[in-house]
Protein backbone atom coordinates (compact mmCIF):
# COMPACT_ATOMS: atom_id res chain seq x y z
CA UNK A 1 0.00 0.00 0.00
CA UNK A 2 1.41 3.23 -0.39
CA UNK A 3 2.12 5.87 1.71
CA UNK A 4 -0.64 9.08 1.23
CA UNK A 5 0.26 11.19 4.04
CA UNK A 6 3.71 11.11 5.85
CA UNK A 7 4.02 13.59 8.53
CA UNK A 8 7.34 14.12 9.45
CA UNK A 9 8.14 16.25 12.97
CA UNK A 10 5.44 18.26 13.20
CA UNK A 11 5.70 21.56 15.47
CA UNK A 12 2.19 23.62 15.71
CA UNK A 13 3.26 26.76 17.88
CA UNK A 14 0.87 29.35 19.03
CA UNK A 15 2.07 32.88 20.13
CA UNK A 16 -0.19 33.92 23.48
CA UNK A 17 0.58 35.78 26.11
CA UNK A 18 2.76 33.26 27.99
CA UNK A 19 4.97 33.19 25.08
CA UNK A 20 5.58 30.53 21.51
CA UNK A 21 3.32 27.67 23.06
CA UNK A 22 4.32 24.25 20.82
CA UNK A 23 1.06 22.32 21.17
CA UNK A 24 1.79 19.88 18.99
CA UNK A 25 5.79 19.02 19.13
CA UNK A 26 7.35 16.46 17.10
CA UNK A 27 4.52 14.13 15.91
CA UNK A 28 5.84 11.51 13.02
CA UNK A 29 3.27 9.30 11.38
CA UNK A 30 1.95 7.92 8.24
CA UNK A 31 -1.38 7.17 6.32
CA UNK A 32 -1.32 4.66 3.95
CA UNK A 33 -3.88 4.11 0.71
CA UNK A 34 -7.09 2.89 2.02
CA UNK A 35 -6.34 2.30 6.00
CA UNK A 36 -8.11 3.92 9.13
CA UNK A 37 -5.73 5.57 11.36
CA UNK A 38 -7.27 6.35 15.05
CA UNK A 39 -6.05 9.35 16.84
CA UNK A 40 -6.12 8.62 20.44
CA UNK A 41 -5.46 10.84 23.08
CA UNK A 42 -7.50 13.11 25.78
CA UNK A 43 -8.95 16.43 25.42
CA UNK A 44 -6.10 18.95 24.54
CA UNK A 45 -3.21 16.45 23.79
CA UNK A 46 -3.21 18.24 20.30
CA UNK A 47 -5.20 15.66 18.20
CA UNK A 48 -7.39 18.61 16.72
CA UNK A 49 -4.47 21.07 15.99
CA UNK A 50 -2.34 18.15 13.82
CA UNK A 51 -5.77 17.76 12.14
CA UNK A 52 -5.99 21.67 11.39
CA UNK A 53 -2.32 22.00 10.68
CA UNK A 54 -3.08 19.44 7.80
CA UNK A 55 -5.29 21.33 6.54
CA UNK A 56 -4.17 24.22 7.07
CA UNK A 57 -7.03 25.94 8.51
CA UNK A 58 -4.89 26.91 12.22
CA UNK A 59 -6.16 30.36 13.77
CA UNK A 60 -4.15 33.49 13.21
CA UNK A 61 -1.85 32.97 16.33
CA UNK A 62 -0.66 29.24 15.05
CA UNK A 63 2.17 28.36 12.61
CA UNK A 64 3.21 24.94 11.92
CA UNK A 65 6.69 22.96 11.35
CA UNK A 66 8.01 19.75 9.71
CA UNK A 67 6.87 18.68 6.88
CA UNK A 68 3.19 17.47 6.16
CA UNK A 69 3.65 15.39 2.80
CA UNK A 70 0.79 14.97 0.47
CA UNK A 71 1.47 13.03 -2.49
CA UNK A 72 4.36 14.54 -3.85
CA UNK A 73 3.55 17.99 -1.71
CA UNK A 74 4.90 19.45 1.37
CA UNK A 75 1.53 20.91 2.49
CA UNK A 76 3.36 23.51 4.86
CA UNK A 77 4.80 25.40 1.98
CA UNK A 78 2.05 25.36 -0.87
CA UNK A 79 0.26 28.54 -1.40
CA UNK A 80 -3.10 29.43 0.27
CA UNK A 81 -4.46 29.27 -3.07
CA UNK A 82 -2.99 25.62 -3.93
CA UNK A 83 -3.98 25.00 -0.25
CA UNK A 84 -7.66 25.80 -1.52
CA UNK A 85 -7.76 23.73 -4.41
CA UNK A 86 -6.41 20.70 -2.16
CA UNK A 87 -9.38 20.89 0.85
CA UNK A 88 -12.44 19.62 0.03
CA UNK A 89 -11.12 18.11 -3.08
CA UNK A 90 -8.31 15.71 -2.11
CA UNK A 91 -8.77 16.23 1.45
CA UNK A 92 -12.06 16.56 3.48
CA UNK A 93 -12.78 17.12 6.29
CA UNK A 94 -16.05 15.71 8.83
CA UNK A 95 -16.43 18.08 12.12
CA UNK A 96 -17.52 17.05 15.19
CA UNK A 97 -20.62 19.13 15.68
CA UNK A 98 -22.99 18.05 13.33
CA UNK A 99 -25.53 20.99 15.05
CA UNK A 100 -23.54 23.64 13.92
CA UNK A 101 -21.26 22.37 10.89
CA UNK A 102 -24.22 23.20 8.36
CA UNK A 103 -24.80 27.05 7.59
CA UNK A 104 -28.61 27.73 8.68
CA UNK A 105 -29.62 30.01 5.91
CA UNK A 106 -28.89 27.37 2.88
CA UNK A 107 -30.54 24.42 1.89
CA UNK A 108 -28.03 21.44 2.83
CA UNK A 109 -28.40 19.83 -1.09
CA UNK A 110 -26.64 23.17 -2.38
CA UNK A 111 -24.28 23.12 0.43
CA UNK A 112 -23.46 20.03 -0.82
CA UNK A 113 -23.85 21.03 -4.09
CA UNK A 114 -21.12 24.06 -3.52
CA UNK A 115 -18.20 21.97 -2.43
CA UNK A 116 -18.79 19.55 -5.95
CA UNK A 117 -19.07 22.99 -8.11
CA UNK A 118 -16.30 23.94 -6.14
CA UNK A 119 -13.42 21.42 -6.99
CA UNK A 120 -15.18 19.72 -10.01
CA UNK A 121 -15.69 21.04 -13.50
CA UNK A 122 -19.67 20.62 -13.72
CA UNK A 123 -22.86 22.37 -14.50
CA UNK A 124 -25.46 23.50 -11.60
CA UNK A 125 -27.75 21.14 -12.73
CA UNK A 126 -24.89 18.57 -12.44
CA UNK A 127 -23.83 19.54 -9.39
CA UNK A 128 -26.88 19.23 -7.74
CA UNK A 129 -27.78 15.36 -9.44
CA UNK A 130 -24.36 14.91 -7.60
CA UNK A 131 -25.76 16.02 -4.35
CA UNK A 132 -28.38 13.76 -4.84
CA UNK A 133 -26.68 10.74 -5.73
CA UNK A 134 -24.20 11.65 -2.75
CA UNK A 135 -27.44 11.89 -0.29
CA UNK A 136 -28.69 8.65 -1.49
CA UNK A 137 -25.60 7.28 -0.73
CA UNK A 138 -25.43 8.07 2.59
CA UNK A 139 -28.76 6.45 3.28
CA UNK A 140 -30.80 9.47 3.40
CA UNK A 141 -34.38 8.41 2.59
CA UNK A 142 -36.34 10.88 0.15
CA UNK A 143 -32.87 12.17 -1.02
CA UNK A 144 -34.79 14.69 -3.95
CA UNK A 145 -37.22 16.37 -0.57
CA UNK A 146 -34.33 16.84 1.74
CA UNK A 147 -31.75 18.83 -0.97
CA UNK A 148 -34.32 21.62 -0.24
CA UNK A 149 -34.47 20.88 3.14
CA UNK A 150 -32.59 23.57 6.10
CA UNK A 151 -30.63 21.92 8.57
CA UNK A 152 -32.66 22.71 11.37
CA UNK A 153 -35.36 20.22 9.68
CA UNK A 154 -32.78 17.47 9.96
CA UNK A 155 -31.48 15.50 13.35
CA UNK A 156 -28.38 15.67 14.36
CA UNK A 157 -27.74 12.15 12.64
CA UNK A 158 -29.00 13.27 9.36
CA UNK A 159 -26.62 16.38 9.71
CA UNK A 160 -23.66 14.48 9.92
CA UNK A 161 -24.65 12.27 7.08
CA UNK A 162 -24.88 15.11 4.94
CA UNK A 163 -21.55 15.85 6.41
CA UNK A 164 -20.16 12.74 5.32
CA UNK A 165 -21.95 13.14 2.08
CA UNK A 166 -20.30 16.38 1.63
CA UNK A 167 -16.68 15.37 2.63
CA UNK A 168 -17.41 12.60 0.06
CA UNK A 169 -18.76 14.65 -3.04
CA UNK A 170 -15.18 15.15 -4.62
CA UNK A 171 -14.10 11.74 -4.00
CA UNK A 172 -11.10 12.80 -1.70
CA UNK A 173 -8.06 10.40 -0.69
CA UNK A 174 -7.73 11.16 2.70
CA UNK A 175 -10.94 12.06 5.09
CA UNK A 176 -10.33 13.41 8.35
CA UNK A 177 -12.66 12.81 11.13
CA UNK A 178 -12.82 14.82 14.22
CA UNK A 179 -14.63 12.88 16.67
CA UNK A 180 -17.85 12.58 13.93
CA UNK A 181 -19.39 10.83 16.67
CA UNK A 182 -19.17 12.71 19.81
CA UNK A 183 -22.44 14.09 19.83
CA UNK A 184 -24.37 11.42 18.59
CA UNK A 185 -26.70 8.66 20.24
CA UNK A 186 -25.42 5.58 20.52
CA UNK A 187 -27.37 3.63 17.91
CA UNK A 188 -26.43 6.72 15.58
CA UNK A 189 -23.03 6.58 16.58
CA UNK A 190 -22.71 2.52 15.28
CA UNK A 191 -24.73 4.08 11.91
CA UNK A 192 -22.48 6.46 11.25
CA UNK A 193 -19.42 4.16 11.71
CA UNK A 194 -21.25 1.40 9.12
CA UNK A 195 -21.46 4.64 6.73
CA UNK A 196 -17.93 5.41 7.05
CA UNK A 197 -16.39 1.95 7.09
CA UNK A 198 -18.93 1.46 3.77
CA UNK A 199 -17.59 4.90 1.68
CA UNK A 200 -13.87 3.41 2.71
CA UNK A 201 -14.78 0.24 1.49
CA UNK A 202 -16.13 1.52 -0.97
CA UNK A 203 -13.88 4.22 -2.82
CA UNK A 204 -10.93 2.96 -1.08
CA UNK A 205 -10.33 6.30 0.69
CA UNK A 206 -8.11 6.70 3.95
CA UNK A 207 -9.20 7.73 6.85
CA UNK A 208 -7.43 9.96 9.83
CA UNK A 209 -10.17 9.00 12.67
CA UNK A 210 -9.61 11.22 15.89
CA UNK A 211 -11.49 10.16 19.01
CA UNK A 212 -11.18 9.41 22.30
CA UNK A 213 -13.35 6.73 22.58
CA UNK A 214 -11.74 3.63 22.47
CA UNK A 215 -14.93 1.37 21.50
CA UNK A 216 -14.93 3.51 18.13
CA UNK A 217 -10.93 2.67 17.53
CA UNK A 218 -11.49 -1.18 18.03
CA UNK A 219 -14.52 -1.16 15.65
CA UNK A 220 -13.15 0.91 12.83
CA UNK A 221 -9.12 1.78 12.88
CA UNK A 222 -6.12 -0.22 11.40
CA UNK A 223 -3.38 1.53 13.20
CA UNK A 224 -3.54 3.60 15.82
CA UNK A 225 -0.96 6.65 17.36
CA UNK A 226 -1.60 7.64 20.91
CA UNK A 227 -1.19 10.88 21.47
CA UNK A 228 -0.18 12.48 25.31
CA UNK A 229 0.86 16.44 25.71
CA UNK A 230 1.62 17.21 21.94
CA UNK A 231 3.30 13.82 21.08
CA UNK A 232 2.77 10.38 19.92
CA UNK A 233 3.78 8.26 23.22
CA UNK A 234 2.57 4.85 21.18
CA UNK A 235 1.98 3.67 17.77
CA UNK A 236 0.93 0.34 16.97
CA UNK A 237 -1.31 -1.99 15.20
CA UNK A 238 -5.56 -2.27 16.72
CA UNK A 239 -5.01 -5.75 17.86
CA UNK A 240 -1.69 -4.79 19.75
CA UNK A 241 -2.81 -1.83 21.28
CA UNK A 242 -5.75 -4.32 22.80
CA UNK A 243 -3.60 -7.02 23.53
CA UNK A 244 -0.49 -5.61 24.91
CA UNK A 245 -0.48 -1.91 25.95
CA UNK A 246 2.86 -0.93 26.36
CA UNK A 247 2.97 3.06 27.22
CA UNK A 248 2.09 3.57 30.72
CA UNK A 249 -0.94 6.23 29.60
CA UNK A 250 -1.98 3.74 27.25
CA UNK A 251 -2.13 0.93 29.88
CA UNK A 252 -4.41 3.62 31.92
CA UNK A 253 -6.56 4.25 29.33
CA UNK A 254 -7.03 1.01 28.50
CA UNK A 255 -8.23 0.63 32.61
CA UNK A 256 -10.24 3.13 32.83
CA UNK A 257 -12.60 1.87 30.42
CA UNK A 258 -15.63 -0.21 32.24
CA UNK A 259 -15.91 -3.72 32.23
CA UNK A 260 -19.47 -5.37 31.72
CA UNK A 261 -19.71 -8.27 33.64
CA UNK A 262 -16.45 -7.66 36.15
CA UNK A 263 -17.77 -6.10 39.79
CA UNK A 264 -15.23 -2.87 40.67
CA UNK A 265 -16.53 0.07 43.51
CA UNK A 266 -14.78 2.69 41.40
CA UNK A 267 -13.34 2.68 37.80
CA UNK A 268 -9.68 3.06 37.27
CA UNK A 269 -8.59 6.79 36.65
CA UNK A 270 -5.31 7.97 35.82
CA UNK A 271 -4.64 10.52 39.03
CA UNK A 272 -3.52 14.23 37.83
CA UNK A 273 -4.48 16.32 34.35
CA UNK A 274 -2.31 16.75 30.95
CA UNK A 275 0.20 19.65 32.12
CA UNK A 276 -0.49 22.95 30.68
CA UNK A 277 1.25 23.82 27.35
CA UNK A 278 3.28 26.38 28.59
CA UNK A 279 4.52 24.46 31.83
CA UNK A 280 5.94 21.37 30.25
CA UNK A 281 8.01 19.22 32.89
CA UNK A 282 11.70 18.70 31.39
CA UNK A 283 11.81 14.86 31.42
CA UNK A 284 8.94 12.17 30.20
CA UNK A 285 5.36 14.62 29.55
CA UNK A 286 3.72 12.08 31.73
CA UNK A 287 5.76 11.29 34.06
CA UNK A 288 4.49 13.42 36.73
CA UNK A 289 0.95 11.13 36.46
CA UNK A 290 2.94 7.84 35.61
CA UNK A 291 2.40 4.75 38.69
CA UNK A 292 6.07 3.44 37.25
CA UNK A 293 8.10 6.64 37.18
CA UNK A 294 11.50 6.01 37.62
CA UNK A 295 14.76 8.45 38.16
CA UNK A 296 15.61 9.46 34.71
CA UNK A 297 11.95 9.66 33.59
CA UNK A 298 12.20 13.28 35.24
CA UNK A 299 15.29 14.10 34.35
CA UNK A 300 15.23 13.23 29.91
CA UNK A 301 12.77 12.66 28.04
CA UNK A 302 12.32 9.44 26.45
CA UNK A 303 12.61 9.13 22.40
CA UNK A 304 10.10 6.75 20.44
CA UNK A 305 11.20 3.36 20.70
CA UNK A 306 10.90 0.91 17.97
CA UNK A 307 9.67 -2.51 19.81
CA UNK A 308 9.32 -5.33 17.98
CA UNK A 309 5.32 -4.70 17.54
CA UNK A 310 4.78 -0.89 18.39
CA UNK A 311 6.54 2.17 18.96
CA UNK A 312 6.13 3.69 22.58
CA UNK A 313 7.87 6.72 24.15
CA UNK A 314 8.67 5.33 27.80
CA UNK A 315 11.88 4.58 29.59
CA UNK A 316 10.65 1.22 30.83
CA UNK A 317 11.33 -0.26 27.60
CA UNK A 318 14.87 1.41 26.86
CA UNK A 319 16.94 -2.12 27.39
CA UNK A 320 14.21 -4.40 25.46
CA UNK A 321 14.73 -2.03 22.42
CA UNK A 322 18.75 -2.47 22.59
CA UNK B 1 -47.49 34.19 3.48
CA UNK B 2 -46.54 32.38 6.69
CA UNK B 3 -43.35 35.04 7.11
CA UNK B 4 -46.04 38.21 6.38
CA UNK B 5 -48.50 36.42 9.17
CA UNK B 6 -45.55 36.13 11.39
CA UNK B 7 -44.71 39.39 11.35
CA UNK B 8 -48.43 40.58 11.78
CA UNK B 9 -48.01 39.54 15.45
CA UNK B 10 -45.34 41.77 15.90
CA UNK B 11 -48.22 44.64 16.72
CA UNK B 12 -46.90 48.08 17.22
CA UNK B 13 -44.04 46.81 13.98
CA UNK B 14 -47.27 46.54 11.79
CA UNK B 15 -48.21 50.63 13.19
CA UNK B 16 -45.09 51.55 11.83
CA UNK B 17 -45.02 50.17 8.73
CA UNK B 18 -48.21 51.43 7.74
CA UNK B 19 -47.03 54.94 8.68
CA UNK B 20 -43.63 54.24 6.45
CA UNK B 21 -45.97 53.27 3.94
CA UNK B 22 -48.09 56.39 4.19
CA UNK B 23 -44.91 58.60 4.16
CA UNK B 24 -43.57 56.86 0.77
CA UNK B 25 -46.90 56.84 -0.62
CA UNK B 26 -47.14 60.89 0.41
CA UNK B 27 -43.89 61.46 -1.07
CA UNK B 28 -44.51 59.19 -4.74
CA UNK B 29 -47.89 60.70 -5.17
CA UNK B 30 -46.77 64.67 -3.74
CA UNK B 31 -48.10 65.99 -7.26
CA UNK B 32 -51.57 64.54 -6.82
CA UNK B 33 -52.30 64.78 -3.12
CA UNK B 34 -51.11 68.58 -2.54
CA UNK B 35 -53.82 70.71 -3.51
CA UNK B 36 -51.85 73.83 -4.12
CA UNK B 37 -47.70 74.00 -5.83
CA UNK B 38 -45.69 74.17 -2.69
CA UNK B 39 -43.19 77.04 -3.87
CA UNK B 40 -45.70 79.29 -5.14
CA UNK B 41 -46.12 82.52 -3.32
CA UNK B 42 -49.60 83.91 -2.85
CA UNK B 43 -49.51 87.36 -1.33
CA UNK B 44 -53.10 87.09 -0.78
CA UNK B 45 -53.13 84.54 1.37
CA UNK B 46 -50.32 85.69 3.52
CA UNK B 47 -49.94 83.78 7.49
CA UNK B 48 -53.96 82.09 7.16
CA UNK B 49 -54.67 80.03 10.26
CA UNK B 50 -56.07 76.61 9.16
CA UNK B 51 -59.25 76.60 7.36
CA UNK B 52 -61.00 74.66 4.69
CA UNK B 53 -59.10 75.73 1.33
CA UNK B 54 -55.46 75.75 3.06
CA UNK B 55 -55.85 72.71 5.85
CA UNK B 56 -52.76 73.97 7.28
CA UNK B 57 -52.64 77.11 6.96
CA UNK B 58 -50.21 79.30 4.90
CA UNK B 59 -46.80 80.94 5.98
CA UNK B 60 -45.06 83.86 5.51
CA UNK B 61 -45.11 84.26 1.73
CA UNK B 62 -48.04 82.82 1.37
CA UNK B 63 -47.18 78.96 0.48
CA UNK B 64 -49.88 75.99 1.50
CA UNK B 65 -48.03 74.67 4.69
CA UNK B 66 -50.32 71.56 3.54
CA UNK B 67 -48.68 71.06 0.46
CA UNK B 68 -44.94 71.77 1.47
CA UNK B 69 -45.43 69.07 4.38
CA UNK B 70 -46.31 67.00 1.46
CA UNK B 71 -43.78 67.56 -0.74
CA UNK B 72 -41.07 67.27 2.32
CA UNK B 73 -42.22 63.72 2.48
CA UNK B 74 -40.03 63.24 -0.55
CA UNK B 75 -36.81 64.75 1.09
CA UNK B 76 -37.47 62.97 4.12
CA UNK B 77 -37.51 60.00 2.20
CA UNK B 78 -34.65 60.56 0.20
CA UNK B 79 -32.74 61.54 3.58
CA UNK B 80 -33.57 58.28 5.16
CA UNK B 81 -32.34 56.24 2.12
CA UNK B 82 -29.18 58.25 0.68
CA UNK B 83 -27.69 58.53 4.46
CA UNK B 84 -28.17 54.98 5.45
CA UNK B 85 -27.43 53.80 2.26
CA UNK B 86 -24.08 55.82 2.46
CA UNK B 87 -23.09 54.34 6.07
CA UNK B 88 -23.83 51.20 4.90
CA UNK B 89 -21.91 50.99 1.93
CA UNK B 90 -18.90 52.17 3.38
CA UNK B 91 -19.41 50.46 6.81
CA UNK B 92 -20.61 46.85 6.47
CA UNK B 93 -17.37 46.40 3.78
CA UNK B 94 -15.42 47.19 6.40
CA UNK B 95 -17.09 45.41 9.39
CA UNK B 96 -16.88 42.55 7.16
CA UNK B 97 -12.88 42.58 6.47
CA UNK B 98 -11.80 44.01 9.87
CA UNK B 99 -14.16 41.57 11.69
CA UNK B 100 -12.89 38.79 8.96
CA UNK B 101 -9.27 39.01 8.72
CA UNK B 102 -8.79 40.68 12.28
CA UNK B 103 -5.25 41.61 13.12
CA UNK B 104 -3.31 45.32 13.65
CA UNK B 105 -5.93 47.35 10.89
CA UNK B 106 -8.64 46.03 12.97
CA UNK B 107 -7.44 46.23 16.26
CA UNK B 108 -5.79 49.56 15.94
CA UNK B 109 -6.84 51.52 13.16
CA UNK B 110 -10.30 51.27 12.00
CA UNK B 111 -11.82 50.56 15.67
CA UNK B 112 -9.72 53.26 17.35
CA UNK B 113 -10.83 55.65 14.47
CA UNK B 114 -14.35 54.25 15.35
CA UNK B 115 -14.05 55.03 18.76
CA UNK B 116 -13.07 58.76 18.42
CA UNK B 117 -15.76 59.23 16.20
CA UNK B 118 -18.27 57.72 18.58
CA UNK B 119 -16.86 59.73 21.31
CA UNK B 120 -18.69 63.08 19.03
CA UNK B 121 -22.35 63.47 19.71
CA UNK B 122 -23.62 62.73 16.50
CA UNK B 123 -24.93 65.70 15.65
CA UNK B 124 -21.65 68.20 16.25
CA UNK B 125 -20.15 65.38 13.85
CA UNK B 126 -22.24 65.63 11.02
CA UNK B 127 -22.82 69.48 11.71
CA UNK B 128 -18.55 69.55 11.43
CA UNK B 129 -18.31 67.46 8.62
CA UNK B 130 -21.54 69.38 6.87
CA UNK B 131 -19.67 72.95 7.17
CA UNK B 132 -16.29 71.67 6.16
CA UNK B 133 -18.48 70.33 2.98
CA UNK B 134 -20.23 73.02 2.97
CA UNK B 135 -24.06 73.59 2.60
CA UNK B 136 -26.14 71.96 0.44
CA UNK B 137 -28.77 68.37 0.44
CA UNK B 138 -25.79 66.07 -0.97
CA UNK B 139 -23.19 67.42 1.40
CA UNK B 140 -25.33 66.66 4.64
CA UNK B 141 -26.21 63.45 3.54
CA UNK B 142 -22.79 62.00 3.39
CA UNK B 143 -22.19 64.21 6.45
CA UNK B 144 -25.14 61.83 8.21
CA UNK B 145 -23.83 59.02 6.08
CA UNK B 146 -20.39 59.03 7.46
CA UNK B 147 -21.47 59.62 10.68
CA UNK B 148 -23.48 56.59 10.80
CA UNK B 149 -20.72 54.73 9.43
CA UNK B 150 -19.04 53.73 12.85
CA UNK B 151 -22.32 52.32 13.81
CA UNK B 152 -22.59 50.02 10.96
CA UNK B 153 -19.03 49.12 11.13
CA UNK B 154 -19.27 47.99 14.71
CA UNK B 155 -22.61 46.19 14.64
CA UNK B 156 -21.29 44.05 11.15
CA UNK B 157 -18.02 43.50 12.78
CA UNK B 158 -19.18 41.69 16.10
CA UNK B 159 -21.74 39.64 14.39
CA UNK B 160 -18.95 38.91 12.09
CA UNK B 161 -16.34 38.39 15.11
CA UNK B 162 -18.96 35.39 16.67
CA UNK B 163 -19.48 33.88 13.10
CA UNK B 164 -16.19 33.34 12.18
CA UNK B 165 -15.86 31.24 14.67
CA UNK B 166 -18.85 29.06 14.15
CA UNK B 167 -18.43 25.74 12.91
CA UNK B 168 -19.96 25.46 9.32
CA UNK B 169 -17.64 28.61 8.32
CA UNK B 170 -14.24 25.76 9.19
CA UNK B 171 -16.81 23.75 7.32
CA UNK B 172 -16.56 26.06 4.34
CA UNK B 173 -13.00 26.53 4.40
CA UNK B 174 -12.58 22.72 4.71
CA UNK B 175 -14.07 22.30 1.54
CA UNK B 176 -11.99 24.86 -0.09
CA UNK B 177 -14.03 27.83 -0.38
CA UNK B 178 -12.01 31.10 -0.97
CA UNK B 179 -12.56 34.47 1.23
CA UNK B 180 -14.65 36.19 -0.58
CA UNK B 181 -17.13 33.29 -1.01
CA UNK B 182 -17.25 33.06 2.69
CA UNK B 183 -17.55 36.61 3.64
CA UNK B 184 -20.06 37.20 1.20
CA UNK B 185 -21.79 33.70 0.40
CA UNK B 186 -21.84 32.91 4.38
CA UNK B 187 -21.34 35.23 7.21
CA UNK B 188 -22.76 38.37 5.38
CA UNK B 189 -26.12 36.45 5.32
CA UNK B 190 -26.00 35.31 8.61
CA UNK B 191 -24.98 38.95 10.16
CA UNK B 192 -27.97 40.56 8.11
CA UNK B 193 -30.99 40.67 10.55
CA UNK B 194 -29.01 42.88 13.10
CA UNK B 195 -27.72 45.33 9.93
CA UNK B 196 -31.49 45.66 8.79
CA UNK B 197 -32.61 46.33 12.57
CA UNK B 198 -29.84 49.32 12.67
CA UNK B 199 -30.19 50.43 9.53
CA UNK B 200 -34.47 51.13 9.88
CA UNK B 201 -33.51 52.64 13.53
CA UNK B 202 -30.56 54.96 11.18
CA UNK B 203 -33.49 55.99 9.16
CA UNK B 204 -35.26 57.46 12.08
CA UNK B 205 -31.98 59.27 13.36
CA UNK B 206 -31.33 60.23 9.55
CA UNK B 207 -34.65 61.90 8.99
CA UNK B 208 -33.85 63.63 12.49
CA UNK B 209 -30.50 64.63 11.47
CA UNK B 210 -31.80 66.26 8.03
CA UNK B 211 -34.11 67.77 9.26
CA UNK B 212 -31.57 69.11 12.22
CA UNK B 213 -28.97 70.44 9.52
CA UNK B 214 -31.87 71.85 7.28
CA UNK B 215 -33.26 73.22 10.77
CA UNK B 216 -29.64 74.81 10.95
CA UNK B 217 -29.24 76.20 7.29
CA UNK B 218 -27.00 73.69 6.29
CA UNK B 219 -29.32 70.84 5.16
CA UNK B 220 -31.83 71.41 1.91
CA UNK B 221 -32.06 75.03 0.99
CA UNK B 222 -35.00 77.01 0.27
CA UNK B 223 -37.45 76.88 -1.17
CA UNK B 224 -37.06 73.44 -1.65
CA UNK B 225 -39.55 72.41 1.05
CA UNK B 226 -38.42 70.34 3.57
CA UNK B 227 -39.95 69.69 7.18
CA UNK B 228 -36.23 70.97 9.17
CA UNK B 229 -35.97 73.99 6.71
CA UNK B 230 -39.66 74.57 7.46
CA UNK B 231 -39.39 75.18 11.04
CA UNK B 232 -36.05 77.19 10.49
CA UNK B 233 -38.18 79.60 8.79
CA UNK B 234 -41.34 78.96 11.20
CA UNK B 235 -39.45 79.90 14.14
CA UNK B 236 -39.13 83.47 13.33
CA UNK B 237 -43.01 84.14 13.21
CA UNK B 238 -43.43 81.94 16.35
CA UNK B 239 -45.36 84.42 18.11
CA UNK B 240 -47.46 85.37 14.80
CA UNK B 241 -48.09 82.40 13.27
CA UNK B 242 -47.24 79.31 15.80
CA UNK B 243 -49.01 76.83 13.91
CA UNK B 244 -46.73 77.51 11.18
CA UNK B 245 -44.10 75.13 13.42
CA UNK B 246 -46.98 72.48 14.18
CA UNK B 247 -47.19 70.65 11.43
CA UNK B 248 -43.63 69.99 10.08
CA UNK B 249 -42.92 69.11 13.75
CA UNK B 250 -45.90 67.00 13.93
CA UNK B 251 -44.80 65.18 10.30
CA UNK B 252 -41.41 65.12 11.76
CA UNK B 253 -42.32 63.29 14.70
CA UNK B 254 -44.75 60.62 13.82
CA UNK B 255 -42.34 59.51 10.74
CA UNK B 256 -39.60 59.19 13.44
CA UNK B 257 -41.97 57.41 15.36
CA UNK B 258 -42.75 55.01 12.64
CA UNK B 259 -39.28 54.47 12.10
CA UNK B 260 -38.83 53.59 15.36
CA UNK B 261 -41.90 51.45 15.77
CA UNK B 262 -40.88 49.36 12.35
CA UNK B 263 -37.50 48.55 13.65
CA UNK B 264 -38.91 47.56 16.89
CA UNK B 265 -40.74 45.28 15.12
CA UNK B 266 -38.58 43.58 12.50
CA UNK B 267 -35.76 43.50 15.54
CA UNK B 268 -38.68 41.20 17.60
CA UNK B 269 -39.55 39.35 14.07
CA UNK B 270 -36.04 38.45 12.93
CA UNK B 271 -34.67 37.50 16.41
CA UNK B 272 -36.19 34.04 16.94
CA UNK B 273 -36.12 34.20 20.67
CA UNK B 274 -38.47 36.60 20.77
CA UNK B 275 -40.83 36.07 18.02
CA UNK B 276 -44.20 35.04 19.07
Amino acid sequence: MSVILDVRNLVTTFSTDYGKVAVVDGVDFVIKQGETLGVVGESGCGKSVTSLSIMGLLAQNGKSEGEIRFHDKNLLQVSEKEMQKIRGNEIAMIFQEPMTSLNPLHPVGKQIGEAVLLHLKVSKAEAKQRAIQMLKAVGMPRAEEIYNEYPHQLSGGMRQRVMIAMAMACDPKLIIADEPTTALDVTIQAQILDLMQDVKEQTGTSIMLITHDLGVVSEMCDRVIVMYAGQVVEETDVETLFSEPKHPYTVGLMESIPELGTEKEYLDTIPGAVPLAHQMPTGCRFAPRCSKVMPICEQKQPPLLELSNQKCRCWLYQEVSE
Amino acid sequence: MKNWKLFMRSGMGVVGAIIILGLILCATFASVIAPYDPNVQDYNSILLEPNSEHWFGTDDLGRDIFSRVVYGAQISIKAAIVSVGIAMIIGVPIGLFTGYYRGFWDEWVVMRVVDAMQAFPFLILALAISAVLGAGFGNAMLAIGIGFAPAFIRITRGQVLSLRNMEYIHAAKSVGMKDSRIIFGHILPNALSPIIIQATLAMASGILAEASLSYLGLGVQPPTPSWGSMLNQAQSLLSVAPYATYYPGLAIFVVVLGFNLLGDGLQQYLNPRTRK
